[in-house]
């Protein structure tokens, strides 16, 4: 059903900039709030988790190349219960970016758009992924391929003329309360890890796929980086006060004065957001409706992109009188058993079919390399 | 939301103009009962939800699911 | 020139599928007429045969008058056409008076057609058809009158003797009158001859073209100042000025039944890639119209994506552009009656340049360049940027700047969404309206326009003076574009863009101007993608987008779509060596 070719940079610059999308505004605080000053350890050591999340993806992908998986998945839970548990995941999936575009229209709502409507917010916000989505995956990839000099400059602009602010005393003492705290941190930032999972979904549209594992690496490496970066900006500039403000990096933005001239510029952080918003909610929402189009079987995605992003528009606000517990330990749960539970479990169920079935090979889609 | 009216009334009008735009890439009868079944639910709550604005949700039923397991791995 | 093969031209139009000439009304309507238009004339009687089978109840229904659109044209319109069709379909008679007699038929209300019965100095009779005015007359009189009757073939009757006293190079043979209809349509003169059973046709077309100058609309301060003009062959000829080389292929083709345009594909066979020359054929042989005077609106039929705002062939008026253009690899398209070249495959970043970089030096050019980028931005975000701040962020300007435009701002009835809109569309009206204008009241209007109307609308409090700046600095800036098209293009999405700025501010300005990129990022021109070295990222072709690279280091040529490659236009070896040395 969709016939375009993406390449694996291409993924690996869309999975990165959509994981770090939220958590460049709210992750300071979260982690924050938990860490204290030792917050700057807490990326390092969530590293290996999203490495391994992305190896699993990768693998999975490498056993079955054209497939995402929502395909795999019901070849190997059989039909019934696989496509029980892709609606589940679907379900998963529209549910997490529902609740990033619920985060996006309260940061605008609460510092910029006072009076709009939140629906009117939402909704043209939506309109623009369902436009990016409805119009193929190579759009989908290249968009943020092309906005990315645009985000990192603009991300950079809020970072350069903060550097004369930074007081590194504010990381004493370290590691005062040994490695737990840092670890509870990094399990704090499985709230958005778990989201390269998505990746599945348009690997099997990847040209050169003898790269994709270098570069999907790559991506979680990028994403640990900037999040690195801003943990100790943030930490440096505003100290120990930082869980208090719900967006650190806003206030960042907003004590910027350059000469006078260049002050406010949280327009520039808005802006930024509200690119890699989009990106993020693309990401999601074509995943949600290629993986629905292909669990029940339709020709095409297309008409779907429509009602999934009203249902999006809806489940942001249904019961949800604040964002705040999508950060609590129960959605991380939630996270973790899609993001490494379920492709852990496909992968054991795929080798366990291997063993099994070796003596008459040939039926399962078979790659031709290993990791 | 309060003005009940005037925001069922836009909320309509999206709908009706959803159905409008997509209306030609509904081509068989499979593609028109999956589009249906995601449209009409949403529709409801969409109304549903400007009249009752406190209709208890998915929130409601996930954090008693998982809150054993969380108290388990982390108290913080 | 050679004569329109094409099938569709030769016929005349018959509307819907052409019945037999016994039933006018008719059951058997198909739906397009062409293929039909070419097998009535074979199989008449088939057809008789189902019409009359399928209406044979509908004899009795009156031909007048049904409801709706009448597809069909009515009878008696049907009976002329018929009667065209059976003209053209003539082949050349023996009888020199037949052959008058069909030509004085068809040509039957046209006054300027001249036919000259005359006697060919011992030999047989003969008659000259010519188009008074498109013919030239002298070369008429001194090469084919004057031999024909002064020295004549000496008695004999065959054609090779009269072909051999006729002193004009260009000469074509035809047998049936279709041919001989549309070369005297061309401005040809045709020669018939009692007993030969065909027409010779000469070459003898007068030249009334406009003299060459430079185009208005794209104009360099130094490079050569030629622009195409009207009539096909001169357009070509400056063409070959340029290209000296037999490798410059020019393939015509006839558009239009009634207008027969001729029009011409030019590309440099080894540069260009023959897919693309063969999809430009493919998509000119779909075009079956009435007539098509102008380039622009073969460019409506052939392109991608008829409803975007940007174009996705290149326009142009200069043969120094078209050269370049062709000797990277991309095709021309030449019509006649237009002096507007369209260059095919387009991209976004290839209308952003102008001419005039080349001609410059590459560090001057570069920075032009990039001031010409920088002001489209302008050009498109400027008014939206001015709304959107003054509505929702006013935090972002200086403390001092605020006050003044707050206190400019203050008698002003207008939201700044609402001043906006009404500057800008005045503007564009003023803009509109100076085309139209004459010479002589031009300048008057156009100071009338700025400074009158501009400080009497500041002084009467209806707009602002930081209004009248950025609507004044967004005009200049459009004008940096080179292309005119996309130059409209750009004038014509502000106000979108606008919009979304007053309902939603800087919010609104990142969406709009999101779309309007993903729309670009969809769009392709030819299979090539409209932003192309840019968005998928091609960084070998980066160095003429951005920056102008002197032309020793623009070794290779873009490469466009395809797996056909020739890549490599110059060698500098030599020239390295002697820079070194």
């Amino acid at each position: 059903m969709e016939r375009g070719q993406v390449s694996a940079a291409q993924v690996a610059v869309l999975s990165f900039t959509a994981v770090t999308a939220t958590s460049l505004l709210t992750a300071p605080t979260v982690v924050s709030s938990v860490v204290k000053q030792d917050v700057w350890l807490s990326p390092l050591l969530a590293l290996p988790i999203g490495f391994l999340i992305v190896w699993l993806i990768v693998k999975l992908n490498q056993i079955y190349p054209d497939q995402t998986l929502v395909q795999y998945s019901m070849k190997l839970l059989g039909r019934p219960l696989g496509i029980a548990v892709n609606l589940i995941y679907l379900f998963f999936i529209i549910h997490t970016t529902a609740y990033v575009l619920r985060q996006f229209t309260d940061f605008m709502k609460l510092t910029f758009l006072f009076t709009t409507p939140a629906f009117v917010v939402a909704s043209s916000m939506i309109l623009v992924c369902a436009l990016i989505v409805r119009s193929g995956v190579e759009i989908v990839v290249r968009f943020p391929m092309l906005l990315l000099p645009v985000v990192l400059s603009l991300i950079l602009m809020v970072y350069m003329p903060s550097i004369k602010d930074i007081n590194l005393h504010n990381f004493e003492p370290v590691l005062s309360e040994g490695l737990v705290a840092p670890l509870k941190g990094a399990f704090r930032l499985m709230s958005w890890v778990p989201v390269f999972t998505f990746m599945n979904f348009y690997l099997p549209f990847v040209s050169n796929k003898r790269h994709v594992l270098w570069w999907a690496f790559g991506s979680v490496t990028i994403f640990t980086a900037i999040v690195f970066t801003t943990f100790v900006m943030v930490y440096a500039i505003i100290g120990a006060a930082t869980p208090i403000y719900v967006y650190p990096f806003m206030v960042l933005a907003r004590f910027i004065s350059l000469t006078e001239f260049f002050e406010h510029l949280e327009s520039l952080v808005m802006m930024v957001w509200v690119i890699v918003i989009i990106v993020r909610i693309s990401f999601g929402l074509y995943s949600a409706s290629l993986g629905l189009a292909q669990c029940l079987g339709f020709p095409s995605y297309r008409p779907l992109v429509l009602p999934i992003s009203m249902i999006m528009v809806l489940l942001s606000y249904w019961s949800v009188s604040n964002v705040e517990f999508v950060f609590s330990p129960e959605f991380i749960i939630y996270y973790l058993i899609f993001g490494i539970g379920l492709p852990a479990l496909l992968l054991t169920l795929s080798t366990i079919r291997q063993r099994f079935s070796k003596p008459h090979n040939g039926q399962d889609e078979q790659g031709e390399y290993n990791v | 939301m309060n003005l009940s009216k005037t925001h069922i009334a836009v909320v309509t009008l999206v709908a009706i103009g959803m159905l409008l735009f997509d209306w030609r890439g509904l081509t068989d009868i499979r593609t028109k009962i999956a589009y249906f079944s995601l449209y009409i639910p949403g529709f409801t709550l969409a109304i549903l939800l400007i009249i009752y604005p406190n209709l208890p949700g998915p929130v409601q039923w996930m954090r008693p699911l998982f809150a054993p397991l969380a108290k388990l791995l982390f108290k913080s | 020139m050679t004569h329109p093969k094409d099938e569709r031209s030769m016929q005349p139009d018959t509307g819907a599928a052409p019945s037999s000439d016994a039933v006018p009304d008719n059951g058997n309507q198909s739906a397009n007429s062409s293929s039909s238009d070419n097998h009535n004339q074979a199989q008449p009687t088939a057809q008789q045969q189902s019409s009359q089978g399928q209406s044979s109840d509908s004899n009795l229904t009156p031909a007048a008058f049904k409801p709706g659109i009448q597809m069909e044209p009515t009878p008696s319109v049907q009976e002329v056409l018929d009667h065209q069709r059976q003209l053209l379909g003539k082949p050349v008679a023996n009888k020199l008076q037949d052959n008058i007699d069909t030509l004085r038929e068809l040509y039957n209300d046209c006054s300027d057609i001249i036919i000259h019965e005359f006697d060919i100095l011992n030999g047989p009779a003969a008659a000259l058809a010519y188009i008074d005015g498109l013919s030239d007359m002298r070369l008429i009189d001194t090469h084919i009158l004057a031999p024909l009757q002064q020295i004549g073939t000496a008695g004999s009757r065959d054609k090779d003797p009269i072909v051999k006293c006729v002193t004009i190079s260009a000469m074509l043979e035809a047998a049936d009158f279709q041919i001989v209809s549309d070369k005297i349509s061309y401005g040809h003169a045709v020669l018939l001859i009692d007993g030969i059973t065909s027409a010779l046709v000469y070459d003898v077309i007068n030249p009334i073209i406009r003299s060459i100058e430079e185009p208005e609309a794209e104009t360099v301060v130094r490079g050569p100042r030629e622009g195409f003009v009207e009539s096909i062959r001169t357009n070509s000829t400056l063409l070959r000025r340029r290209l000296h080389t037999p490798a410059l292929k020019m393939k015509p083709v006839f558009i239009g039944r009634y207008t027969k345009t001729a029009a011409v594909i030019t590309f440099i066979e080894g540069i260009a890639d023959p897919n693309l020359v063969k999809e430009m054929e493919g998509r000119l042989s779909a075009i079956d119209v009435d007539g098509m005077t102008d380039t622009s609106l073969i460019e409506e039929w052939i392109e991608d994506n008829p409803f975007s705002p940007f174009p996705q062939l290149m326009s142009t008026e200069r043969p120094d552009v078209v050269t370049a253009h062709l000797l990277e690899g991309k095709i021309a398209l030449i019509a006649d009656g237009s002096p507007v070249a369209l260059i095919a495959p387009a991209s976004l970043m290839s209308m952003m340049q102008s001419p005039e970089d080349f001609y410059q030096r590459s560090l001057v050019a570069t920075a032009i360049r990039w001031l010409r980028m920088l002001f489209s931005l302008i050009t498109i975000f400027g008014p939206s940027f001015y709304v959107a701040v003054l509505s929702y962020h006013q935090e972002m300007l200086p403390t001092s700047l605020l006050l003044t435009i707050a206190v400019s701002r203050e008698q002003i009835p207008f939201p700044a969404l609402v001043e906006a809109l009404l500057m800008e569309i005045t503007f564009e009206a003023l803009r509109e309206a100076g085309i139209r204008l004459p010479r002589q009241v031009g300048s008057a209007v156009s100071i009338v326009g700025a400074l009158v109307i501009g400080q009497a609308a500041i002084s009467a409090g209806i707009v602002s003076s930081p209004m009248v700046m950025v609507v004044a600095i967004t005009a200049v800036s459009s004008f940096l574009i080179p292309n005119y098209s996309l130059g409209i293009a750009i004038r014509f999405i502000r106000f979108p863009i606008m919009l979304c700025a007053g309902a939603l501010g800087l919010y609104g300005i990142v969406l709009a101007a999101l779309v309007i990129l993903i729309h670009l990022m969809t769009l392709r021109s030819f299979g090539v993608p409209y932003l192309s070295p840019l968005s998928p990222m091609q960084t070998s072709q980066l160095k003429d987008t951005l920056i102008r690279t002197s032309s020793p280091n623009a070794i290779t040529r873009p490469h466009l779509t395809g797996s056909f490659f020739n890549r490599v236009r110059m060698r500098t070896a030599l020239y390295k060596a002697r820079r070194n040395s």
